[in-house]
């Protein structure tokens, strides 16, 4: 795949994110994909942050370990960088920086920004973010208008500010004569609306989408967006109720008892907050309360790297809260599998009434990704999310769902179908209970009661995984080797996997294919092992250190992956990480 | 006009017979009946604890979630339907213990909603422990040497925090306790009233806190003064005479 990729490196503070996001409006602008991902340190000002931007003429979704161009906002970031600049490339730096003591790379143009100049001669603070990005597309040949274009519209309401920049923004793009072997790949398909979303913004995006009416959340890494886009959103969106509590455990019992009165709810955490969640997500199994829950990982355990990614937590996911009760965990691969897959959530969780769980990771939830929207995409279970919400009227209650003192059988025994009433409705009369409860939700210690509330609820998994995707095997059928991944790995895999498949050259014509598992609760038992049994040989690679997927597996299909390919440093996967460690073992 | 009768279940309560419990049910179907709110649009939201399971006898829409929880459960439920009543039932232990961060907050954040907390010093279900609310040197099965913490004090705990309608009421005293709840559900905000139970298997009896408890009202106390209405709630810390002040410590106007 042809690609450029951009890092920006600095201190927290100093605009890199700026950078980043000009660059990739400007470039989707054109019919670009991007995909852009970023490091940093848990503290607000100083420490050592960087952003990747990777554009390219083909729909890009994984990070690489080469860099294009290095923009050096200070010293730290060209000494900790520039080694991973590619031949031709370049590091865009300072010029107030000596770097003197720094060794330079071979075969790489360290290129000096006369930021302070500039700064100077417009009498302006803080543009050295402009400064970069006047030079950067000018390099590209991208017009200065379309970047003017952009900081006119982003700047409207602050007229110093954007006279400021748009001026920083001329000086560096005509002060910039440097001739370059870099240049953007060339565009083959037509414009396109494409539009820019992290995983947290397209989470709330769908959730939107899907009716949406309550979210409780308190802040924490890596899922606070969602909170701050779901706040914004609430600000124009009458429907739309938007709680900070005061913890967790507020978090979901305000979202718990929002759904009981009939709203369409969510809650979002990280391993931490959810830890606190648990007791509360059993009380939604038991009283049969519809919830979205999105949990972000971060490395753990205990505060672990707040603002690092890893896949650590699918085992307690799996596990969290006491007794059994039936839920959903669905852990999306990419964004537009976010948008989908948290659709589908809403729609499950109402259709079953339980909770179903949304597992991401730092990866997905703060990476930046172009994605073209359809109207699929958009319909995607609309339908069924605008009508079939499992919310029976006063009108339908029939006098067989009365019990002798017209109360409603809110948990109706042997019954293949989940109805629900809503305060307010005045047959539907019942209580939503943690307790073990008779058909109208009446405090019971009935053995048979108990038995046939377990049975109902239990009998959900079966429907559910029914209604599931198939998991499918990505890539050509019997290849002779199978990768078997989940989450956000998905990007870098199939990029490096495409890579091998479509090598010509004469020695190496093996093939490999990839499975990625979507549905973690209720598991495919049948449809993956069968996968697993036809495949020619397997390796399993995780962002986690005890391999949770493959433990999850070897519980439900007995298969255990011997070989695998494992991360847990905090970072995840670059496509030449998988490609080096993919070709190893197929030659 | 909503008759009492239509709050009635079938079922019969499991409280132990002389419990404080049925006074505060009766106190309740009362208030939402006399104000008029139908059972269908009434919702009663608890914990865990005896109390907890007052929803169960009383027909209206009810949510028993889980120990200390009611709060956010019941704001959640008046946020998404603004046309609901809403009543939050706590314990002792419930509310004040497990709960008690979400108590502080829900002073705060003065969402519409009644909260009602079964105060009888002691945990009822788990037979007799020392709660929050016990006297400093309370003797029980998890105090043998007697409680070593003070008690909390929740009348002083709401105004501080913010609640703009605190009260305390009685469950030996329906009408007057009936007053109150009507007031706290017709208060537009987060309306708390801390209720003195008696617990004829672990705590004070009836007799008990007949002897101590006297009304606000007849009194002369000023409930718009917010200074005088926090030295009324430390009374219960400093008389001498042991003695209860129950009724509308602060409204806000």
């Amino acid at each position: 795949m042809e690609s450029i990729n951009i890092r920006v490196g600095g201190e927290a503070g100093q605009g890199i994110a700026t950078v980043a996001k000009i660059i990739s409006e400007l470039v989707i602008q054109k019919g670009y994909s991007i995909f852009s991902s970023k490091e940093y340190m848990s503290q607000i000002k100083s420490g050592h942050n960087f952003h990747n931007i990777r554009i390219s003429n083909q729909q890009v979704s994984a990070d690489v370990n080469k860099i294009n161009i290095l923009v050096a906002i200070n010293k730290e970031s060209i000494i900790k960088h520039h080694q991973q600049v590619n031949e031709k490339g370049i590091v865009l730096y300072d010029s107030s920086i000596n770097i003197d003591d720094i060794i330079p790379k071979q075969n790489v143009n360290y290129i000096p920004i006369n930021v302070k100049e500039i700064e100077n001669e417009i009498k302006g603070k803080n543009l050295n973010n402009i400064i970069y990005i006047g030079s950067i597309i000018k390099l590209f040949n991208i017009p200065l208008s379309e970047l003017i274009e952009i900081l006119e519209n982003k700047f409207k309401n602050k007229p110093e500010i954007k006279s400021a920049l748009i001026k920083a923004a001329e000086l560096s793009y005509n002060n910039f004569n440097v001739l370059t072997e870099i240049k953007l790949p060339e565009i083959k398909e037509e414009k396109q609306l494409i539009k820019l979303f992290n995983g947290n913004e397209i989470i709330a995006k769908a959730a939107i989408d899907s009716g949406l009416t309550f979210h409780c959340q308190y802040p924490m890494t890596p899922v606070t967006g969602i909170l701050h886009s779901l706040s914004r959103e609430a600000t124009k969106n009458d429907n739309l109720t938007v709680i900070q509590p005061e913890d967790e455990i507020a978090a979901i019992n305000f979202a718990l008892g929002a759904s009981f009165a009939g709203a369409r709810s969510m809650t979002a955490s990280s391993g931490g907050g959810f830890a606190l969640m648990t007791e509360s997500i059993s009380l939604a199994g038991m009283a049969e309360i519809p919830l979205v829950i999105i949990e972000g990982q971060r490395p753990g355990p205990a505060t672990g790297s707040p603002t690092k990614t890893e896949q650590g937590d699918l085992n307690f996911v799996l596990n969290a809260g006491h007794g059994d009760f039936p839920r959903i965990i669905i852990a999306p691969g990419c964004i537009k599998e976010a948008y989908l897959e948290t659709k589908r959530a809403f729609h499950l969780a109402e259709k079953y009434q339980l909770p179903v769980i949304i597992l991401i990771d730092k990866h997905l939830a703060e990476s930046i990704k172009s994605i073209k929207f359809s109207e699929k995409d958009y319909n995607f279970l609309k339908e069924e999310l605008s009508i079939k919400r499992g919310i029976i009227n006063e009108t339908e209650i029939k006098q067989n769902q009365l019990n002798k003192n017209n109360l409603f059988k809110r948990y109706k025994f042997n019954s293949d179908s989940y109805l629900r009433s809503i305060p307010g409705n005045e047959n539907g009369i019942f209580t939503c209970t943690g307790d073990d409860h008779d058909e109208t939700g009446c405090i019971t210690e009935n053995p048979k009661c108990r038995l046939e509330g377990i049975e109902r609820r239990e009998k959900k998994l079966k429907q559910i995984l029914e209604e599931l995707d198939k998991p499918k095997l990505i890539g050509p059928e019997n290849a002779d080797l199978t990768v078997v991944s989940w989450g956000s790995n998905k990007g870098a895999i199939l990029e490096a996997v495409e890579n091998i498949n479509n090598k010509t050259d004469s020695e190496q014509n093996k093939k490999i294919n990839v499975l990625m598992v979507k549905n973690m609760f209720p598991f495919k038992i049948e449809e993956i092992t069968k996968i697993l049994n036809s495949s020619n040989k397997l390796v399993l690679i995780e962002n986690n250190q005890s391999s949770q997927l493959n433990q999850l597996i070897k519980k439900e299909t007995c298969i255990d992956i011997k070989d695998k390919i494992l991360r847990f440093d905090g970072k995840t996967f670059t496509v030449d990480n998988v490609y080096d460690e993919l070709i190893k073992r197929i030659n | 006009m909503v008759e009492l009768q239509s709050f009635n279940k079938n079922e019969k309560p499991s409280w132990c017979p002389g419990c404080g419990n049925f006074a505060i049910s009766l106190a309740t179907k009362k208030s939402i009946s006399e104000l008029n709110i139908k059972p269908k649009d009434s919702v009663l939201v608890s914990g865990v604890g005896c109390f907890a399971k007052l929803p169960y006898w009383i027909k209206s829409y009810g949510f028993v979630g889980l120990h200390g929880r009611s709060l956010p459960v019941a704001q959640g439920t008046k946020l998404a339907n603004k046309k609901l009543t809403v009543i939050a039932y706590g314990g002792d232990g419930d509310g004040y213990g497990e709960g008690g961060n979400h108590f502080i907050h829900a002073c705060r954040r003065n969402v519409n909603i009644t909260y009602l907390v079964h105060n009888n010093s002691v945990f009822g279900l788990t037979t007799g422990q020392y709660s929050p609310t016990s006297k400093q040197g309370k003797v029980s099965k998890s105090s043998p040497l007697g409680a070593k913490e003070s008690p909390l004090n929740p009348i002083a705990l709401a105004i501080s925090s913010g609640a703009k309608f605190v009260a305390r009421g009685y469950a030996g005293d329906i009408n007057h306790l009936t007053g109150l709840i009507k007031k706290a559900i017709q208060f537009e905000g987060f309306a708390f009233i801390d209720i003195l139970q008696y617990c004829p298997s672990f705590g004070h009896d009836i007799k008990y806190y007949n002897e101590r408890v006297y009304r606000l009202e007849d009194n002369f106390h000023d409930s718009s003064n917010k200074i005088l209405a926090l030295q009324k709630a430390f009374e219960i810390e400093e008389n001498k005479n042991d003695r209860l002040a129950i009724g509308v410590f602060y409204k806000s106007q």
